[in-house]
């Protein structure tokens, strides 16, 4: 047996040699590695050809009307908002590019990438352009009879497009040729400015089709299009924007790499702030343009916001306490009585039910200090209250909508007042939960005031904007307000109380058993005869009304699916640790919960997005419905009409960016959150 | 070792808890005193992780009645929060919160619950990791720690609510045998500092050396109990005879 065993005397290490490379054999293994695989990469790249070719010739036809587009981009994303107020639309999306600046370099998007990678995307790019108009030029029909220069590419064009893709894949090739092109050391971001700067110097110099004047040819009125540059008014917001956006993220650089840790989670939490106000104050103040009251600001708004500032901070401070748990249930419970059947008390009525409210606050109070006897005040107090809500019933409801804001403010106080056992406390929690109460009172009459006045923006139709800005209002606020109504009726749906869970149960299978026109129609038509007889929502709070509800019970199933997927065990811990259910879902389940369902999610969001061009069933003028009824309708000074196919897809290629967009920052969420890993 | 005028801790009278229509607990009857180390032992099924998840309302008994501290166990759910935050529990699966670092976790409950201040509740946290052992692994979440780790973390957050009985659920069950020597010195530890623990395990070696108390279950019934000395040399029952040849 010892002749089997071969000893190897002299191993010196064998220099390792590079992997075979090749075009040829990159081809050989991906595309041709079978006969079926290379039979599919035929068929595909026949395919492939056809489309190119046809899609180009397409484009490039000489009966587009894609003038259509530039001259009514105007329309597609902001409707009919008046001419003379498009300042503030600059306006908006100025203070937009700079929270994306600032977000940007806070957030250290985009890393680095090596000048190998650029080179080979440049080279890329330009082959693609070249062999394009190339297969454009070919002019492929179906069965494959060939025209080459018989299609809508010229020789020319073709010429000029195979010069301009040389030149993106020569300056590709060169940076392919730089020292250590495997380096990864070209910044994205450093990238993108450079993009942008390229945006700004041609944007004066771009030439865009615009409907020409109409000349008589072969005895027929033919339409034609010159090219012209952009106008001035639009090139020079565009530069200012990109301009500001770059200034943001270059301070927003500085501030990351130069700030203490403490201090750059407090930039970052401001900035989020900053965007979650950026969004009400641009629609509701920018756009809008109140026409503000400060007569009644002074008179009403102010002095109810400080009077019930300063009560709820003195009562919740009270509530917080560690050892109030059952009286602060009982407050609450009063309170949260008296915030709903406010709803329904005249705006006269309403200082006197206050007053019977902190009346029985009052003898409540006392009578746990043992000054009223015990018992004997909490049977007086349940008798008032008893009296109190059998006298509201005899009264009808009230009209002026900023008596509202005394009901919102009990209604926020008395969940405020429920919510205190739970995230209350001593010390810094406590001050954290007072500051917030405090914060509410402030943004709610804010909210208020604005909502409550009348725009000075005057457009003809149902609301002050249209097109792409009332796609994103309609889809932003039905998903921020659709989403805790969502989690809710998953908390109830999977709750242990059958009500709860009969209830959402209930509401989830009816709304998701019914297609969304439907309940807009629903909405539109039945609301006005659910709602008290003085309250009216305009077209646009109907819609967003619908879509919150309609988002809602998918949400639910979402986040159930979410709910069910955590162990048992976790509540088990959480109940053992003596956390409340409240505490146990807010801190254990639903992170946890959420995180899991985040692309279920996203989804939902997309689909939002999109349903949100159903609301031309009641009136409203979005995005799809401009592209599609709108633009082919004009006639005068052009006419557009048999334009709908650019429209639509210029319309198509708008829903796809955003939509695109939402996918791949879900895929950033998922990898931060660890999405997917134990 | 207990003190003979310790006051008793857990009194059960009568316990008898159903599952459908299977009892599980069939008239369960001990006091258990402060200080006191009780080890369940038992086969499968024999009702004593139940017993030990009632105490602490986990699961809750049909009949009979459980005092803690003599807080009567009923469905008053204040009575129920205030047990809970007497009573600390270490589980067989951790049950640690996994998006959580772990001084989030130990801190959590005493911040929300308590209503510590903050200060207090992370100075405390670090104290106990140092406790049971892994002061480093404060920042870590539980998904980078090993087992053994995990159920250190675990009973640092049961002890971070300063509870005055700890329940144990097979803690060193889900372990391998070298990770289990950490936990139960950690036990021992907690044992020797005057805790009242009940502890369902299946380490013998760990309840000889342990013990004030065994009591072995069997088919819902405390079918003996004793000292460590009387319950693994002479036992009385045939049962327990039985069940001590096959894992001895």
């Amino acid at each position: 047996m010892t002749d089997r065993i071969t000893t190897i005397t002299d191993v010196s290490e064998i220099p390792p040699e590079p992997p075979p490379r090749g075009a040829g054999l990159w081809l050989k293994e991906n595309l041709f590695a079978t006969p079926a695989s290379g039979a599919l990469s035929v068929i595909f790249g026949v395919i492939v050809i056809y489309f190119t070719s046809g899609a180009m010739n397409f484009v490039f036809d000489e009966g587009r009307r894609w003038d259509a587009i530039t001259t009514n981009a105007r329309l597609l994303m902001i409707q009919a908002y008046p001419e003379e107020q498009i300042v503030r639309v600059w306006l908006a999306v100025g203070i937009v590019a700079a929270l994306l600046g600032l977000t940007l370099a806070l957030w250290r998007t985009g890393g680095k990438v090596s000048p190998l990678r650029v080179g080979r995307t440049l080279i890329g790019i330009g082959a693609t352009i070249a062999a394009a108009f190339f297969l454009g030029w070919l002019n492929v029909k179906i069965l494959f009879s060939i025209d080459p220069g018989g299609g809508s590419i010229s020789a020319t064009q073709m010429g000029t497009a195979f010069g301009v893709g040389a030149v993106i894949i020569a300056i590709g090739w060169g940076i392919t040729r730089l020292k250590n092109p495997k380096d990864d050391r070209i910044s994205v971001m450093g990238l993108l400015g450079l993009a942008m700067v390229g945006v700004a110097v041609a944007l004066p110099n771009l030439y865009v089709p615009v409907p020409g004047p109409s000349v008589e040819q072969d005895g027929i009125q033919r339409l034609t299009i010159e090219f012209t540059r952009l106008e001035n008014s639009t090139v020079i917001p565009w530069v200012v924007i990109m301009a500001v956006g770059a200034i943001a993220y270059l301070i927003g650089k500085v501030m990351a790499d130069n700030l203490a840790a403490r201090a750059y989670e407090i930039t970052r939490n401001i900035v989020i702030g900053l965007w979650v106000a950026a969004f009400p104050v641009i629609v509701l103040v920018i756009l809008r343009d109140p026409a503000l009251d400060y007569e009644r600001i002074r008179a009403w708004y102010l002095p109810v916001g400080i009077a019930f500032g300063i009560v709820g901070y003195l009562l919740l401070g009270q509530l917080t306490t560690p050892h109030t748990n059952e009286s602060s249930r009982v407050v609450s419970g009063l309170l949260l009585v008296t915030g709903i059947l406010l709803f329904f008390v005249p705006a006269d009525r309403t200082g006197l039910v206050l007053a019977v409210m902190l009346g029985i606050l009052a003898v409540y109070a006392l009578s746990t200090r043992g000054w009223v006897g015990g018992e004997m005040g909490r049977y007086v107090a349940a008798v008032v209250f008893a009296l109190f809500v059998v006298g509201i019933f005899v009264f009808e409801s009230t009209s002026d909508y900023s008596e509202y804001l005394v009901r919102w403010l009990v209604f926020s106080l008395a969940l405020f007042a429920l919510a205190s056992p739970t995230f209350g406390g001593e010390g810094a929690a406590r001050r954290r939960y007072l500051g917030l109460w405090v914060a509410w009172v402030i943004i709610l009459v804010y909210l208020m005031v604005i909502t409550s006045t009348v725009s000075t923006v005057e457009v003809s139709g149902s609301f002050f904007i249209g097109g792409l800005s009332l796609t994103i209002i309609l889809s932003v606020v039905s998903l921020a307000a659709s989403f805790p109504l969502g989690v809710l009726l998953a908390l109830g749906r999977t709750s242990s109380m059958p009500i709860f869970r009969v209830l959402s149960t209930g509401y989830i299978e009816i709304v998701r058993g019914v297609p969304l026109i439907t309940l807009l129609l629903i909405g539109f038509l039945l609301l006005p005869v659910a709602l008290p007889p003085n309250v009216t929502l305009s077209g646009v709070l109907r819609a967003i009304l619908v879509m919150t509800l309609f988002s809602a019970a998918y949400l639910a199933e979402n986040v159930r699916g979410g709910l069910q997927s955590i162990p048992r065990g976790q509540n088990e811990a959480a109940m053992a640790l003596g956390m409340s259910t409240v505490q146990m879902t807010v801190f254990i389940t639903l992170p946890q919960a959420l995180r899991a369902v985040i692309p279920a999610i996203v989804g939902q969001v997309i689909a939002v997005f999109k349903d949100t061009s159903l609301v031309v069933i009641v009136g409203l003028f979005d995005l799809l419905r401009i592209a599609r009824n709108v633009i082919p309708n004009q006639s005068v000074p052009f006419n557009f009409q048999n334009a709908t196919k650019e429209t639509l897809i210029a319309a198509a290629i708008i829903y796809w960016i955003f939509t695109f967009s939402f996918s791949r920052y879900s895929q950033r969420l998922e990898k931060k959150l660890g999405v997917g890993e134990r | 070792m207990v003190a003979s005028d310790a006051r008793d801790m857990i009194v059960c009278d009568d316990v008898k808890k159903w599952f459908g229509d299977f009892q599980v607990l069939k008239g369960i009857t001990t006091t258990i005193k402060e200080t006191e180390v009780v080890i369940v032992i038992g086969p499968s099924g024999s009702g004593k992780s139940t017993f030990i998840r009632c105490i602490n309302r986990l699961e809750a008994h049909q009949e009979g009645s459980i005092i803690v501290d003599d807080i009567e166990l009923t469905n008053d759910l204040r009575n129920i929060e205030k047990i809970r935050s007497e009573v600390g529990m270490v589980f067989q699966q951790f049950n640690l919160f996994p998006h959580l670092t772990v001084i989030d976790n130990i801190t959590l409950a005493p911040l929300w619950v308590r209503k510590n201040p903050k200060a207090e509740a992370e100075e405390t946290a670090r104290e106990l990791l140092e406790r049971v052992g892994i002061p480093e692994q404060a920042d870590k979440y539980p998904g980078q720690l090993s087992g053994g780790q995990q159920q250190r973390v675990a009973i640092a957050r049961a002890l971070a609510m300063k509870p005055k009985v700890m329940l144990f659920d097979e803690p060193t069950s889900a372990l391998d045998p070298e990770m289990i020597k950490e936990v139960l010195d950690v036990m021992q530890e907690l044992a020797a500092s005057g805790m009242t623990m009940i502890v369902v395990t299946h380490e013998m070696g760990f309840a000889r050396a342990v013990a004030d108390r065994v009591l072995f279950f069997d088919y819902g019934q405390i079918v003996e109990e004793g000292t460590p000395e009387h319950f693994f040399t002479d036992p009385s029952h045939d049962r327990t005879k039985l069940f001590l040849s096959q894992i001895l």
